[in-house]
């Protein structure tokens, strides 16, 4: 019975599939009527769309918005600048830019600073943290995809699973630090930061 | 594998343990779909809950027919692990500069003294921490391809269908394939690609189309780049499936090709002194019982009467070499897309080849091309068999450039010493460089009539493009006050260009 | 590094127990000064990490284009590359101009002779004293003595092209016009 539904499955996308690939191509450049002429083999060929999937860029919009409202419930120049990351996403993905993606980023990070200098609650910061870390990931992965398999290809359960994997490690690591905070409760052991810092310091130096 | 289908059952029926705990999941993804502009699909687990033997029973054994309406899964799979040969794995440093962002988050927050700057940042370690935790994995798939011909005819269209499953230990949290398509085809329709991730024991299949061109077209090997689950190690790998698919075009009945022309006039056809069958008029005699009925002089029967029969020159038949110039530098055309001289040359010379051989010609086929190509003359419906499948499939016309290096002086003398000695040859090439002028005036002053048959592939739009044209022009200029007799064409058909040389040259 | 690495390990594992430990936090103690400069230590160091990114050279594996045919190569492109590569005003690659110069030239002294019906010296010697045309660029291109005009020279300069490489088009330009007069 589930047999029935997995095949129903698969056939019924595949003709979703072909409908959209003759439609894509009828706009792109008429390329439909040259296939008429079986002869004229010169017109068939169209190139191949290297843009990142639609399904990335709108995952990696939708957690960028998910950042810049938490950045502006803490704070409203931060969300602004949440703001103009999701933005600069937006801008990186359509013109498949790692490094206007790697711009927003910085400009987002800029905004999570500036939230938390203005004394953001953790909450709405780690939320804003994982969202855009999630946002710049996802819109990453997708100009690496449509480089190597290109925007008509079929690629959402590639897409899901990474934002997924993504959004898990964000979690985690949030609820993790979240929860040692509250256990840690509200005295501020400064000596344990300054240390942890430090070591975080000099771990990182020397693992580069 | 001296069992394949009882091994196919076998883990069909492991598979579908992994099948079953997906049924949710396929319910989920057909929510998905539904308003979904994706053409996403099948990462169907091969068997999706298809649970039965008896079910994939009748897939392996269905597979002589390849679903046109959708119906993918008609491919058998064996399962057995393709064979893999690992390309190269890299860094993408994807995640380059997370744990600067997150120290200096911490650091901040330390210097403001705030404790959610501190909590944000520790987040950026976790990331880090899972960017450095990963490794790319080496799959291992078991890759069937099918095609929906292979045997088409050229211009037809070739569904294929790939299905790759994960016949290995771990997941692939980021799997992207991408076909080697034959480089002699086109697709024209759907990339040759798909992106998906595949635990092991599941399947990912997709589908695209090409437009079957001349020649035998095999499959390179499927590349699979992937990558673990943060994307900071990626890694490529290529699996070998072969497929291969064979089109060979009919010769058609060249008749209205004019070669007579081409062929009459000098040595090879040679006149006799003998009246019967012919084309040339040679005498008339009274009309005997069985002649045939258009040799009766009907002007005659009209003005007298009486019943004549003409008699026609008989003549003898001609040997004639088809000689196609496929060099790499051959495979040129006016436009990257375009069909190669090569390819124009070839069809040309199939032309060429039915007319001759309508006409009682003996036919033979030979390539100027670093691999060996030679059809003795021949007559006959075997021969003309073994013509065609030569045009179509030999290597040394193949498609493509062949590797290797043209030796002019060495193809020459094997070419001498195969060329009968009364045979005359038709060269068909671009003729864009010196080799091939000068090859023409070598087998002409050896005795041999020779006549290029030129197809046009040059345009005029760059200055180096003009100056090649120019010097292709100089090259029949010169080739003609050489006497030997050259056509080209270019936008006109071949048969209509042969005709308007042959009307200038019977002048 | 090993040290810088042992180093760290140890804050963290001091500072993890110092979190969870009032007593060892408070045996440590920091002053301010102390902490603020950790904290600038680790902004600056931070974002200097972060900088690595420039430098960053991505590589991915390029599939490349499986669903294109084999592009066939249009005549003359590569004599296009050669010409480009002689087009700028670097000097040198000498050959490679004399070579092509005589294509040209050869190509020239035939559209030449048959556009003039005279014998292939006389075109010959009309190419080569720049007689053969009315454009001077073209002219100049055969001709070592006369001189690129003014505007050639010019546009040469602004462009960093060579007065060769609109010698050269110049010329095949030429040609071209001869020949369809002939044909």
């Amino acid at each position: 019975m589930s047999g029935a539904i997995g095949d129903g499955d698969a056939a019924g996308s595949e003709h979703a599939g072909d409908g959209r690939t003759e439609a894509k191509t009828d706009d792109a450049d008429g390329a439909t009527g040259a296939r008429a002429h079986d002869d004229d083999a010169v017109a068939e060929f169209h190139e191949t769309d290297a843009r990142p999937p639609t399904v990335a860029v709108v995952v990696s919009l939708a957690a960028a918005g998910v950042a810049a409202t938490a950045g502006l419930v803490a704070s409203p120049t931060g969300g602004a600048l949440l703001g103009v990351a999701a933005l600069g996403f937006l801008g990186g993905s359509l013109r498949s830019s790692t490094r206007a993606l790697t711009w927003g980023a910085a400009v987002g990070v800029v905004g999570l600073a500036l939230a938390g200098y203005r004394g953001a609650p953790a909450e709405a910061l780690l939320v804003a943290a994982v969202g855009l870390v999630v946002a710049w990931d996802v819109a990453d992965h997708g100009v690496g995809l449509g480089e190597q398999v290109g925007r008509g290809a079929r690629v959402r359960r590639n897409v899901a699973v990474h934002a997924g994997a993504s959004l898990l490690v964000g979690a985690l690591a949030a609820g993790l630090v979240y929860g040692v905070s509250l256990a840690v409760g509200g005295g501020q052991p400064v000596a344990a930061l300054a240390l942890l810092l430090a070591g975080g310091i000099a771990l990182i130096s020397a693992l580069r | 594998m001296s069992d394949p289908s009882g091994a196919a059952v076998a883990s069909e029926s492991s598979e579908s343990e992994q099948g079953g705990a997906e049924a949710g999941s396929a319910a989920r993804k057909k929510a998905d779909e539904s308003n979904a502009d994706e053409a996403n699909a099948d990462e169907s687990n091969a068997n999706d809950g298809v649970a039965t033997g008896q079910v994939s029973e009748t897939t392996v054994e269905g597979n002589e027919t390849p679903g046109e309406g959708g119906d993918s899964t008609a491919t058998a799979s064996t399962d057995a692990p393709t064979d893999r040969e690992r390309r190269r794995e890299v860094a993408t440093d994807r995640w380059l500069g997370i744990a600067g962002a997150a120290l200096a988050l911490v650091g901040l927050g330390v210097l403001v003294r705030q404790s959610s700057l501190l909590l944000a940042g520790a987040v950026g370690v976790g990331y880090a921490v899972y960017a450095r935790a990963g490794d790319a994995p080496t799959p291992t798939l078991s890759v069937t391809r099918s095609v929906s011909d292979e045997a088409p005819a050229p211009g037809d269209e070739v569904r294929v269908t790939v299905r790759a499953v994960n016949v290995g230990e771990t997941a692939l949290p980021d799997l992207r394939l991408s076909d080697g398509v034959p480089p002699g085809l086109a697709v024209v329709d759907g990339p040759a690609r798909v992106a998906t991730a595949l635990r092991p024991g599941t399947a990912v299949t997709f589908e695209y189309t090409v437009r079957a061109a001349r020649g035998d077209h095999e499959w390179e090997p499927l590349t699979a780049i992937t990558r673990d689950a943060a994307g900071a190690r990626e890694r490529s790998t290529a699996l070998d499936a072969p497929t291969s698919i064979a089109c060979t075009p009919e010769l058609t009945a060249g008749g209205d090709l004019p070669l007579r022309g081409l062929t009459t006039v000098n040595h090879g056809r040679v006149p006799t002194d003998v009246g019967g069958a012919g084309v040339e008029f040679h005498a008339t005699r009274e009309y005997r019982r069985g002649d045939p009925l258009k040799r009766i002089d009907w002007n005659r029967r009209a003005r007298t009467g009486e019943l004549s029969t003409v008699e026609l020159r008989e003549e003898r038949a001609a040997t004639v070499v088809l000689l196609v110039d496929a060099r790499e530098s051959a495979y040129v055309a006016a436009d990257p897309d375009a069909e190669t001289a090569v390819e124009a040359s070839v069809a040309a010379a199939g032309q060429a080849f039915s007319a001759l051989l309508d006409g009682g010609d003996r036919v033979g086929i030979a390539a100027l091309s670093p691999l060996d190509c030679w059809l003795p003359p021949g007559s006959g419906t075997v021969h003309a068999a073994r013509g065609r499948e030569t045009l179509a499939t030999d290597p040394a016309l193949a498609p493509t450039p062949s590797d290797g290096r043209f030796y002019r002086s060495l193809w020459l003398r094997r070419f001498r010493r195969r060329l009968p000695v009364d045979a005359q040859v038709l060269f068909f090439t671009p003729l864009v460089d010196d080799t091939a002028a000068t090859l023409a005036r070598r087998i002409d002053a050896h005795g041999h009539l020779v006549t290029v048959l030129s197809p046009d592939p040059t345009t005029t739009e760059t200055a180096g493009q003009r100056l090649t044209t120019f010097e292709r022009r100089q090259r029949l200029r010169s080739l003609r006050s050489a006497g030997i007799r050259a056509v080209e064409w270019g936008d006109d058909s071949f048969p209509v260009a042969v005709a308007a040389a042959t009307r200038r040259w019977s002048r | 590094m090993r040290p810088l690495a042992v180093a760290g390990v140890l804050a963290v594992a001091v500072g993890l127990l110092a979190a969870l430990d009032r007593g060892i936090a408070a045996a440590i103690s920091p002053t301010s000064a102390v902490v603020t400069l950790l904290g600038v230590l680790g902004l600056v160091q931070g974002v200097r990490y972060a900088n690595a990114r420039r430098d960053r050279r991505r590589l991915p594996t390029d599939p490349g284009e499986p669903e294109r045919r084999a592009p066939a190569a249009v005549p003359g492109s590569d004599l296009d590359e050669r010409i480009a590569r002689v087009a700028s005003a670097a000097p040198g690659s000498y050959r490679d101009r004399r070579d092509l110069r005589d294509r040209v030239r050869e190509v020239a002294v035939d559209a030449v002779t048959r556009d003039r019906n005279c014998s292939a010296a006389a075109a010959a010697a009309a190419v080569d004293d720049g007689t053969w045309t009315d454009d001077p660029a073209a002219a100049a291109f055969f001709d070592s003595r006369s001189t690129y005009p003014l505007r050639i020279r010019l546009s040469a300069g602004i462009r960093g092209r060579s007065n060769y490489w609109y010698g050269l088009r110049a010329a095949v330009d030429e040609i071209g016009r001869i020949q369809g007069g002939a044909a």
